[in-house]
C-alpha cells in the first residue's frame, strides 16, 4: 500500500506545487490523476518515484519510506515519465539489459518479459538499433517495457498513453488490467479524461496543488461523466 | 553495481557516435577527409609538444634536472582536472542530466557518485593523453627508465587530477550557487567563470613574478605531494608512492562518502525558480536575421563552457594589443628580429590575428547548439541561406571589431605605408570571412544535435576539434605561400596575391553554400 501524508513541496519558496496532499493506493489499484497543465501532476509522481524530495509530508510503500530506505523502496516501483530521457547511445536491448541488471533480474525471467511485452509492442525487431534512432512512441514502449521488466509491486506513469499508437494503446490497457487484477497498483496521469473514466477504479483530481477529489471512480463522479466534472472544477 | 553504471555511462559519453557527432561521414571523400583531419589534428599537437619538449630535455639534461618534466607532468594532470571538473561539474556532478532515471532506479547514491566521478576522470585521461605523453616520452627518451618505473607512474597519473577537478567542480558550484537566483543568472556565470579561469591562468603564468622568491621557494620545499610523485618515479620510493596514493584516494574516498548524501538532496530539490524582469519591453519588429542574431549573442554570452572556448582568443588578443600598448620596447625588438629574418611585420600580425581567429569557431558548433530546436527552425518558413548567412554574421560581428582593432593599432607601431595598411586588413578581413564560411561547412559536415550537455558540442566534439585544427592549417598554408613561394616579391605584392586567393576561395565557397544550403538543410536531421 502506498501511503502518502500532507506532502507539500515548492520550487520557489512562494507558490506550492503540492500543498498538504494525502493519498492512500491499495494494493490492485488502478488510480487515474488528472488536472491542469502545471496544477501539480508530475510532482507528486516524480516525489512518489524519489525524483523530488518533498518539502514536508511523507511516503511510504509497503512500510518502506521513500526517503529513508530508498533502495528497498525503489526495488519494488518504477515509473514511465511523460517524455523518457534513455541512454540514446545504446540499443533498446543494452537499455533493457542495464535495468534488469540493476534489479538483479536472472537471463530467463528478462528474456520473458522482453519476448512477451517486445511482440505485444511490436518492438523486438528494433531493439538492436540505438534508442537514439527510435521515435517518441517507440522510446515510451521501451520505458514501458523496463518499468515492467521486474515486475514492480507499484507502477507510475506520467501521460502513458500519449506517443502510443491506437494498438500499443489498447495493449498497455489490457496490461493494466491484468497486472492490477494480479495485486498490482497502477498510479497514472492522463488528460485522455474518457480513458481514465472507463480504465480506473479510482480517482484523484489535483487543481493548484491541492486534491481537490479523490476516492472511487464511481463515488467520485456520481452521475456525471468525467468530462462534465472537471470542467465544472476548473 | 558500479562496473554496470560506469559501462553504461562510458557507452553513452564516449561512444564514437557520441564523441564525434550524429553521422561521422555521410561518404567516403568525407570518411577520407575526416581520418586525414584528425591524423594532422592529433600528429600536429603531439609532434610539436614532442619537438619543445625535447628542446627543453637538452638544455635540462644538461643541468640535470630531467625531473622537471615529471614536475611537468603532476602540473599539467592537475590544472586538467581543475578545468575539467570547473566546465563539467554541473550536469555530471551537480545536477545529473539524467537524474530523471537514475532516482528512480535503486542504486545507492554512493555508487553513482563514484561512476560519474569516475566517468569525469575518463574525460581528464583522454585529454591528458595529448598532453602527458610527450612530455612522458621525452623524459622515458632521456632518462631510459625500466617498465618498473612505468608502473609506478601509472597509478599516480590516474589519482592525480582528482582533488583539483573536485575543487574546480566546487568552484563551479559556488559561482552557480551564488548568481543562480539573480536576473541574467546565466550571464552572470559566464562573467564569473571567465573572470576567474582568468585569474586562474595568470597566476599561474605570472605566478614567478607576482610571488616572492622567498615564498615561491618555501612553497616548494613544502610541496610535499610534488616531491612525492617526483621521488616514486625515479627512485622508486614505495613510501612516497603509497602517501601519495593515500592522500589522493582518501580525497576521494572522503568526496564520496561525505558528499553523497548532500549530492543526492541536490538532485531532489532543484529548483526551477529564477529572477525574472517585470520592466516592460516594447515589441519591436525585426528582420529573421536580426532575430537570428540576437538569440546567437544571448546563447552564447549565457553558456560558459561556448563563450570561454570560443571567445577566449579574443580576449587574449585583446590582451595582447594591450600589452603591445604599455610594453612598446617589445614591438621594437621584435621589429628588429622581424628585419633580420626579412620578414614583412604584416605576416607576424597575420599569424598571431589568424592563430586566434581559428579558436572563434562559432559556426562550426552553433548549429549543432540548436539540438533539438532544430526540429522547430526547420518547421518555419525560413530559407536555409538566411540561417547560415546569420551563423556567419554573429562570426564575423565577434571578429571584425578585433581585426580592425589590431590593424589600427599596428598603423603606427610597425609604421606600414598607408596603401600596405589598408591591403593588410582586406587581408584580414578576407581571411575572417574565408574561416567563418569553413567552420559553417565543418557544422554541416559533422553536426551533432543530441548532445546532453554543450560542453559535447564545443569542446568534445568532432567539429569543434577540426574548426581550430582545420583553421590553423588554412593559416599555415597562407603563411608557407607568403613566405616561401612568394618570398621573391615585394611585400605589397605578397599581401595583394594572397588577399586575392583568400577572395577566390570565399567566393567559390560561398556560391557553394548559397547554391546547396537548401541540399545541406534538409541533410540535418535529430
Amino acid at each position: 500500500m502506498l501511503i502518502i501524508k500532507n506532502a507539500s513541496k515548492s520550487y520557489d519558496k512562494k507558490k506550492l506545487a503540492l500543498d498538504n496532499v494525502s493519498l492512500t493506493i491499495e494494493p490492485g489499484d488502478l488510480y487515474g490523476f488528472v488536472g491542469h497543465n502545471g496544477a501539480g501532476k508530475t510532482t507528486l509522481l516524480k516525489a512518489i518515484s524519489g525524483i523530488h524530495q518533498l518539502d514536508k509530508g511523507s511516503i511510504t510503500f509497503q512500510g518502506l519510506d521513500v526517503l529513508k530506505q530508498p533502495i528497498d523502496y525503489k526495488k519494488k516501483i518504477a515509473y514511465v515519465p511523460d517524455h523518457p530521457e534513455l541512454y540514446e547511445q545504446l540499443t533498446g536491448r543494452q537499455y533493457l539489459d542495464f535495468i534488469a541488471d540493476v534489479f538483479r533480474i536472472s537471463i530467463q525471467e528478462r528474456q520473458q518479459v522482453i519476448d512477451q511485452f517486445g511482440s505485444s509492442f511490436e518492438m523486438v525487431p528494433f531493439l538492436k538499433n540505438p534508442i537514439s534512432t527510435y521515435s517518441h512512441g517507440m522510446k515510451q514502449k521501451t520505458a514501458l517495457i523496463a518499468a515492467l521488466i521486474h515486475r514492480p509491486a507499484l507502477l507510475l506513469l506520467d501521460e502513458p498513453f500519449v506517443g502510443l499508437d491506437p494498438k500499443a494503446s489498447y495493449v498497455l490497457k489490457e496490461t493494466f488490467k491484468q497486472m492490477t487484477n494480479e495485486g498490482m497498483s497502477i498510479f497514472f496521469s492522463s488528460h485522455v479524461l474518457e480513458v481514465v473514466e472507463k480504465l480506473t477504479n479510482k480517482i484523484a483530481i489535483i487543481k493548484q496543488g491541492v486534491l481537490i477529489h479523490n476516492g472511487l471512480t464511481k463515488d467520485v463522479l456520481g452521475k456525471q461523466n468525467l468530462e462534465s466534472l472537471f470542467l465544472e472544477l476548473s | 553495481m558500479y562496473g554496470l553504471l560506469l559501462k553504461t555511462f562510458l557507452r553513452e559519453r564516449l561512444s564514437i557516435h557520441r564523441l564525434f557527432g550524429q553521422k561521422i561521414a555521410r561518404s567516403k571523400v568525407q570518411s577520407i577527409l575526416m581520418v586525414g583531419l584528425l591524423i594532422y589534428a592529433f600528429g600536429v599537437t603531439i609532434s610539436s609538444s614532442t619537438f619543445l619538449n625535447y628542446e627543453i630535455g637538452l638544455g635540462l639534461l644538461q643541468t640535470n634536472q630531467l625531473s622537471q618534466f615529471l614536475f611537468n607532468i603532476f602540473g599539467q594532470l592537475s590544472s586538467l582536472g581543475f578545468l575539467f571538473g570547473f566546465f563539467q561539474a554541473q550536469g555530471y556532478l551537480f545536477q545529473y542530466k539524467d537524474f530523471d532515471l537514475l532516482g528512480t532506479l535503486p542504486i545507492t547514491q554512493k555508487v553513482v557518485v563514484a561512476a560519474k566521478i569516475t566517468l569525469m576522470l575518463s574525460f581528464v585521461y583522454l585529454f591528458a593523453l595529448l598532453l602527458v605523453i610527450p612530455t612522458y616520452g621525452v623524459w622515458w627518451y632521456f632518462t631510459n627508465p625500466g617498465i618498473l618505473q612505468f608502473f609506478f607512474f601509472l597509478p599516480m597519473f590516474l589519482v592525480t587530477p582528482i582533488p583539483l577537478m573536485l575543487l574546480g567542480a566546487f568552484v563551479s558550484y559556488g559561482i552557480r550557487k551564488l548568481t543562480q537566483r539573480w536576473l541574467h543568472a546565466n550571464v552572470l556565470q559566464t562573467i564569473f567563470s571567465v573572470l576567474f579561469i582568468l585569474s586562474f591562468a595568470s597566476f599561474s603564468y605570472f605566478s614567478n613574478a607576482l610571488i616572492p622568491q622567498a615564498w615561491l621557494a618555501w612553497f616548494q620545499q613544502y610541496d610535499v605531494l610534488g616531491q612525492w610523485f617526483v621521488s616514486a618515479v625515479t627512485t622508486f620510493d614505495v613510501l612516497a608512492w603509497l602517501g601519495f596514493m593515500i592522500v589522493h584516494l582518501g580525497i576521494l574516498f572522503s568526496f564520496i562518502y561525505l558528499m553523497s548524501q548532500p549530492l543526492l538532496t541536490m538532485n531532489q530539490s532543484r529548483t526551477m525558480a529564477a529572477a525574472t524582469e517585470n520592466r516592460f519591453v516594447p515589441t519591436k519588429l525585426k528582420s529573421i536575421t536580426q532575430h537570428f542574431l540576437n538569440k546567437e549573442w544571448r546563447r552564447f554570452i549565457g553558456t560558459s563552457i561556448y563563450f570561454i572556448n570560443t571567445g577566449f582568443g579574443l580576449v587574449m588578443l585583446f590582451g595582447a594589443i594591450l600589452a603591445a600598448i604599455i610594453f612598446p620596447e617589445f614591438v621594437i625588438t621584435t621589429q628588429a628580429l622581424l628585419e633580420a629574418l626579412s620578414i614583412h611585420p604584416i605576416w607576424l600580425i597575420f599569424a598571431v590575428v589568424g592563430f586566434t581567429l581559428s579558436t572563434v569557431y562559432t559556426p562550426a558548433v552553433s548549429l549543432s547548439l540548436e539540438g533539438k530546436n532544430l526540429a522547430l527552425i526547420k518547421t518555419l518558413p525560413i530559407h536555409p541561406w538566411v540561417i547560415f548567412k546569420a551563423k556567419i554574421f554573429f562570426n564575423l560581428w565577434l571578429t571584425l571589431p578585433a581585426v580592425v582593432l589590431t590593424m589600427l593599432i599596428a598603423f603606427p607601431m610597425f609604421s606600414f605605408t598607408v596603401f600596405d595598411w589598408f591591403v593588410g586588413l582586406a587581408m584580414l578581413v578576407v581571411f575572417a570571412m574565408l574561416l567563418s564560411v569553413f567552420f559553417l561547412y565543418i557544422n554541416l559536415w559533422f553536426p551533432r544535435f543530441d548532445y546532453h550537455h554543450e560542453v559535447e558540442v564545443v569542446k568534445q566534439s568532432l567539429a569543434a576539434l577540426l574548426a581550430v585544427f582545420g583553421g590553423f592549417g588554412l593559416l599555415g598554408g597562407f603563411l608557407w605561400l607568403a613566405l616561401d613561394p612568394l618570398s621573391v616579391f615585394e611585400p605589397t605584392l605578397q599581401m595583394t596575391i594572397i588577399l586575392m586567393i583568400e577572395t577566390v576561395g570565399l567566393l567559390i565557397a560561398v556560391i557553394h553554400l548559397r547554391k546547396n544550403a537548401n541540399r545541406y538543410y534538409q541533410q540535418l536531421s535529430i
